[in-house]
């Protein structure tokens, strides 16, 4: 699992969907502008999730943790947690299959999961209700 | 998976096959733009699914901002909604899982879209859309759309890792008629 670089390609994946997604850059537009908001993203956790059972059905399952704090104060203006769950395959099915199917499962999970975090934090508009629901 | 997440897929398939079987003329909860009728020839042995009439299906779905869309907005913004065109993606399906995305489209300027490339007949496929707009000078957008269901006496939406559960589903027909 660890020679997968999730969190490596997850931070690649996500600065990719910001350049394409938003007018928001990945990185610093220049030296010499202040940072007023720094975007943190940690992949809490990642691996093959499943139940207790013989030749369980496993899914590649990847969680990540968002927040955007104000670097001022250091105060956390934004925070969400997001997972993404993959299609289950049983237990043999990893086992026989080589090391690329993880990796590409690995792949896309970063990728959709990339996606759906710049759409969370920069696109998506939740009307006054729905907004009011999730505080 | 945890028993409480196996116990909610069982739920939800369950209770939306019992809610559709007692004749519940209620039409399902969904999250997003929900899709208007497909041109099809009748309903599968899987109840949520329709069978299409053609593998370059029209798929429609509701426009936005939809009537309930401006009752939530208490504080009158989607007033200010420029510029709605729609995001649509179809999946190649493997049981309830979005295996492959075969088919997307963005700037699409109305609810509706004549699939331009054949899909495979006899094939399973998810789909689902979504709104895009301007909103004060930002580039916004609405949630992709999912089904959820209801129970006895509540709406169940899926969580969001597990919405494509709700994903709409339509399977081509046998022939590869267009």
């Amino acid at each position: 699992m660890e020679e997968l670089k999730v969190p490596e390609i997850f931070g690649r994946c996500v600065s990719d969907r910001l350049r394409e997604r938003t007018s928001t850059p990945g990185d610093r537009v220049s030296s010499d502008d202040p940072v007023s908001t720094v975007l943190e993203v940690v992949v809490e956790q990642f691996g093959l999730a499943g139940p207790w059972l013989i030749n369980p059905p496993l899914s590649f399952v990847l969680t990540e943790r968002t927040r955007l704090i104000r670097a001022s104060d250091g105060t956390e203006l934004y925070g969400h947690s997001l997972t993404y769950r993959g299609r289950a395959r049983p237990l043999d099915d990893w086992v026989a299959q080589n090391p690329a199917t993880l990796r590409e499962e690995a792949e896309r999970a970063c990728s959709e999961l990339a996606e759906r975090l710049v759409d969370e934090v920069f696109l998506l508009y939740l009307p006054a209700k729905e907004r009011d629901a999730e505080r | 998976m945890t028993l409480a997440r196996r116990y909610w897929i069982v739920g939800f398939l369950w209770l939306t096959l019992a809610s559709i079987g007692t004749g519940c003329a209620r039409p399902l909860p969904a999250v997003g733009l929900r899709p208007l009728p497909l041109l099809m020839r009748g309903w599968t042995r899987d109840p949520l699914t329709r069978e299409l009439d053609s593998v370059k299906p029209t798929l429609r779905w509701e426009a936005f901002p939809r009537p309930e869309d401006l009752e939530a907005d208490t504080e009158g913004r989607l007033a200010g909604v420029r510029g709605a065109t729609y995001e649509l993606r179809i999946w190649r399906a493997e049981g309830d899982f979005p295996a492959e995305l075969v088919y997307a489209r963005a700037g699409l300027p109305e609810p509706v879209h004549t699939v331009e490339t054949p899909l495979a007949p006899d094939t399973l496929y998810l789909w689902t859309v979504r709104a895009r707009f301007e909103l004060d000078g930002h580039s916004r957008v609405n949630q992709w759309g999912f089904l959820g269901f209801w129970t006895f006496r509540s709406t169940m939406i899926p969580p969001p890792d597990m919405g494509h559960f709700g994903y709409y589903r339509m399977k081509t027909p046998k022939t590869m008629k267009q």
